[in-house]
Parts: C-alpha cells; structure tokens; sequence
C-alpha cells in the first residue's frame, strides 16, 4: 500500500518538477526567441503592442545595412581573427604548461602553480591602467598586436589542462619514452590526442571568452578597423538614432558562431566540464 | 646500470618539465604579473595624463577611503554580488536537481538553462536594455500582468536590480551544470536508501544532498564572487554607472578613472584595494573549503 501511494507522490513531485522547470524554460527562451523576431523587424514594428510574435512582414536591410554602410563586416572579421588567433594559441600553451605543472617534477613547480591559482583570480580591472601603458608604449595601440598578444596565455586554461592530465596514468609518457620519443613528440603524440575532451571544452571556453570581451578591444581599439563585433555593438546604442532592428540583427550576427559551436559540441562541451570537475 | 634510473635521466626531466613551462611563465611575468606589480608602484604616485608619476606616498589611498562615491561603490558591488550569487546558487540548484532526474525533456531544459551564458556578455546586456525599454518585452510583460510599467534602468531602486536580473540569465546555466556534476559524485545508494527512509523530497534535500553539495556549492560562491565583480561590462552598458551612482559598481569606478578622467594613479590604488578584497575573500573560502575537509 505504501508502495502504491509512495509511488503516487513520486508521480505528482514529477509532473511539478516538469512544470516548474518549463517555466523557468520559458523565462530562459523568451528573450532569446524576441531577440531573433525583434532583428526581423523594423524599428516601428518591434515597439507595437501587443509584440508580433509571427513579424508581418521582414525587414531585411537590418541584416545588410550594418554591412554596407557601416564597418560590421571589418567588425566582425576582426572578432574572429582575435578570438582563432588567442584560441590556437592558449590551447598550444598552456596544454604545454599545464602538462608541465602536472607530470613533471621539478624545484619550483608549486610556486608556479600557485603563480597560476592567484592570477587565475586576478580580475582585469587591476592589471588594465598598466596594461594599456604597455601596449601603448610598445605603439600597439589600434593594431593586432594589441588586441591579441596580451591574451594569449590564460591561467585559467593551465588550470584546467593542469587538472585534466594529472587524472591521466603516468605509464602513457613512459612507454613513449622507452619508444624513444623525444618529450615534445610524446607532448605531441601522446598527451594531446588524450586530452581532447577537456581541450574540446577549452577551445569553446577561450573562444567565447575572446569573440565576447568587450573592454580591452574598447581601449586598444578606437579607429573602426579595428574595433570588435562588441564594441561596434555597443557603439550602434548610443547613436543619437538608434537603429533598434539593426542592433538586434547585429547581436544575432554576434551570437551565432558560438550558438552554433555549442549546439555541435554540446555533449562534449558538457562532458569537459564534468571531467576536471569542481576541485577549486 | 639502467639509464632509467640515472640522476641525468631525472636531470633531464626535470629541466624538459620547466622548459615547458617556460613560455607561459613569460608570459604570465609580462601581461599579468608585472602589470600587478606596476599597478602596486602607480598607486603610490601621482599620474594623469598631463603629468607623469610622481611619487606621493600613500596620499591615494587617503583620498580613495575619504571618497563617499568610492565607499558607495564598493557598498553597490557587495550588494550586486550577494544578490546574485543567491538568486544563482537557489536556480542551479533546481536546475541541476531537475536536470538529474529522468523526466520527459531533460536534454532540451539542460540546453536553454544553458544557451544563454554561450551569449557574448556585451550582446546580452546590449539586448536586455532594450527588453527594459518602454513598450518593450519586460514592459508588455508587466502590462499584462496587471503591474504597468516599471522604469527599470532609469530608477536607483530597480537598476541593481535589473542589471541582476540580467546577469542571472546570462550566467545560472553554467553553474547549474557545475550543480550538476557535483549531484553525480553522491552515490546513488545514499540517495536511495534516503528514500526507503520515507525521507520526504524536501527533507532529503536539506539532510542528505544539501550536505553533500557542500563543495560545490563554495567553489561557486569563489567562482561567482570573482566573475561578478569581473563582470562590469553590463554596467558600462546598460545602465553607466547610474542613474546618479546607483550601479557603479568598482569595475566600473576604476576603468572610468583610468581611461575616462584619465587619473591613472587613483585608478591604480582603487584596483589595488579591489586585488586585496578578492585575495582575502579568496584566502577565506580557501580555508572554508580545506575546513570542510573537501
């Protein structure tokens, strides 16, 4: 009898769980699902009460304008040569280091991951005003150095990998050893092929983080060839005419790649992250 | 004698191990942890775009804790970060519970949770101001339920509050999968036997897996803490700072010094006191955490 009305409640707690996790979905889709009807429409369109979820008709120059009249296709060229260029290369560095801090025996090698731990929790308000200093002494202000060299590294990303290859068994670098191996090639070889789930997640991880930051390209970059898809964004808002259409095409513009990279590499993505689990 | 087990062998490791570490230590020394250590020595000088530094002590210092908008500042980034992280830890928690169960629909909720945070932050807060807007989707949304309009962004009682709301969606799916993995490292034998127990969904929430989530849960108070007092874009561009100084948040404060007013050297001291507040919160939860014997 218990069994039955145990049973019963069980039911009922789910049908609610379902209901209540269907709200919050709603709340989660409602703005997304606005945002890409609002970059269909004009400008007086979007403002129309009730809203018109289904648009009457498409407002397609939201889409081209931005592109051929303003700087968007220079914008959105330069996001993705800042965010493949950090991307590649973060993930080739600190792969490198974090191996480094997880495998090898060395004088030192705490200290360094301690190094890693406190600049991991450095946020870039304090290291900015310098920061800038330098790259303005070093004349890249408004050029691709600036925007990309600072980043190239992230103690995040040594973290992550540092974490990831100490859960793999030693006996992979030895037996590449005793192959004759050299240590790059067992790095190259050995280590990074079994690495991929957690690099996997890294690269969708560094290449939001960089096809999104918005501050530091604000302040390397001030010409319009060099701006970033977020700050021509950001720029668009505070016309004295706000093209509200255009702004929503153009945040859609924004948010496709990385929409697309995680709908390809959801499970892996979601796999990665369970990996290196929550070890602070 | 193998060379297996000769001290070049081990000599030769060891070295291999630094060199590879190498590169990033450069970088670190360069980008990161100079720029700290330059941000230290600027703090105690005086330095604007018309004068290069000149020592004064820690006449800075003086002036930032004499400064109410400063102490304002830092009081709006306490505020914003508790309510956030509250508002987060409650959603994930429920997300990730729900996300764990077998219920009809659990990939397709584990991605919308999700898809938000993949949004560039910048993206996010630009549409939200827009959703606040008059005759906007917030606004038709309070109209219908009967509440009218709310001006969010343009009032000092709602704007924390908005800028909140938004950084909430943007960022819960995350950490509800963080939630997540930490419910798949308790045994299924312990939830479980809670059942057979008779211990009611609420009580075996608080006793058994509340308990057990403790890790978890403070790596997301760390991590939280940090991201959202990293996070001031949204600030910068939902709501700059007001209205009047209603969500200057200290991000916020330091980067318009520093590249606004252009007074590098108050700047540097207010990152300087904002790097101890984080290493201290940091060292604290550190302890915490070894405490709990995680």
């Amino acid at each position: 009898m218990k069994g039955v009305i145990g049973n019963l409640v069980f039911r009922f707690n789910k049908i609610i769980l379902v209901i209540i996790a269907s709200i919050l979905a709603a709340i989660f889709i409602v703005p997304m699902l606005y945002t890409f009807i609002s970059s269909l429409k004009s400008t007086g369109d979007i403002f129309i009460i009730p809203i018109q979820w289904i648009p009457k008709r498409i407002n397609w120059p939201n889409f081209t304008v931005p592109f051929v009249e303003k700087n968007f296709g220079t914008y959105f060229m330069n996001s993705l040569i800042v965010a493949v260029c950090v991307t590649v290369s973060s993930l080739f560095f600190s792969s490198l280091a974090g191996y480094s801090l997880a495998k090898f025996e060395y004088k030192g090698r705490n200290a360094l991951f301690v190094i890693v731990l406190i600049t991991m929790m450095i946020p870039i308000e304090v290291t900015i005003v310098p920061l800038a200093i330098i790259v303005s002494n070093l004349g890249w202000m408004n050029s691709y150095q600036g925007l990309i060299i600072p980043l190239l590294v992230s103690p995040f990303a040594i973290f992550w990998m540092r974490q990831f290859i100490i859960t793999l068994p030693k006996d992979y670098a030895e037996a590449g050893r005793i192959d004759g191996y050299g240590e790059f090639a067992i790095f190259l070889k050995l280590i990074m092929p079994l690495c991929q789930p957690a690099l996997g997640a890294l690269a969708i991880f560094t290449y939001m983080g960089n096809w999104n930051s918005l501050i530091w390209p604000m302040i390397v970059a001030s010409k319009d060839r060099f701006k970033t898809l977020p700050v021509g964004l950001v720029g668009m808002q505070s016309l004295e005419w706000t093209p509200f259409g255009e702004i929503f095409a153009m945040a859609v513009v924004a948010l496709i790649p990385t929409l697309i990279f995680f709908l390809i590499l959801r499970e892996r993505l979601i796999k990665g992250m369970a990996m290196v689990g929550v070890k602070g | 004698m193998s060379t297996h087990t000769s001290p070049a062998y081990i000599r030769r490791l060891r070295v291999t191990g630094f060199i590879f570490f190498l590169p990033a230590l450069i970088y670190l020394i360069i980008f990161l942890l100079g720029p700290i250590v330059t941000a230290l020595i600027f703090s105690f000088t005086k330095y604007t775009i018309l004068s290069p530094p000149e020592f004064v002590g820690l006449r800075n210092y003086a002036r930032i804790f004499s400064m109410p908008s400063f102490w304002h500042s830092l009081r709006v980034t306490f505020i914003y970060v508790f309510l956030r992280i509250t508002v987060i830890l409650i959603l994930a928690l429920f997300m990730g519970l729900v996300i764990n169960q077998s219920i009809p629909f659990r990939g397709f909720f584990q991605s919308v949770y999700f898809i938000p945070y993949v949004f560039p932050l910048a993206v996010t807060a630009v549409i939200w101001r827009l959703l606040y807007r008059p005759f906007g989707l917030i606004d038709q949304l309070t109209t219908w339920l009967g509440i009218g309009y709310i001006s969010w962004l343009s009032s000092d009682q709602t704007a924390l509050i908005a800028i909140t709301i938004t950084t909430v969606w943007s960022a819960t799916g995350y950490y509800s999968i963080i939630i997540l993995t930490g419910l798949q490292t308790i045994p299924k034998e312990v939830l479980e036997a809670a059942v057979i127990d008779g211990a009611g969904t609420f009580r075996k929430f608080f006793s058994v897996i509340l308990p057990l989530l403790k890790p978890t849960i403070f790596y997301i108070v760390i991590v939280g803490t940090i991201n959202s007092i990293r996070g001031f874009p949204p600030f910068l561009i939902m709501t700059g700072g007001g209205p009047g100084e209603a969500t200057r948040v200290i991000g916020l404060m330091i980067y318009e010094y520093g590249f606004t007013m252009l007074k590098m050297g108050i700047a540097s001291s207010m990152s300087v006191v904002l790097l101890a507040i984080i290493l201290a919160f940091t060292l604290i939860q550190r302890r915490l955490y070894r405490y709990e014997g995680a």
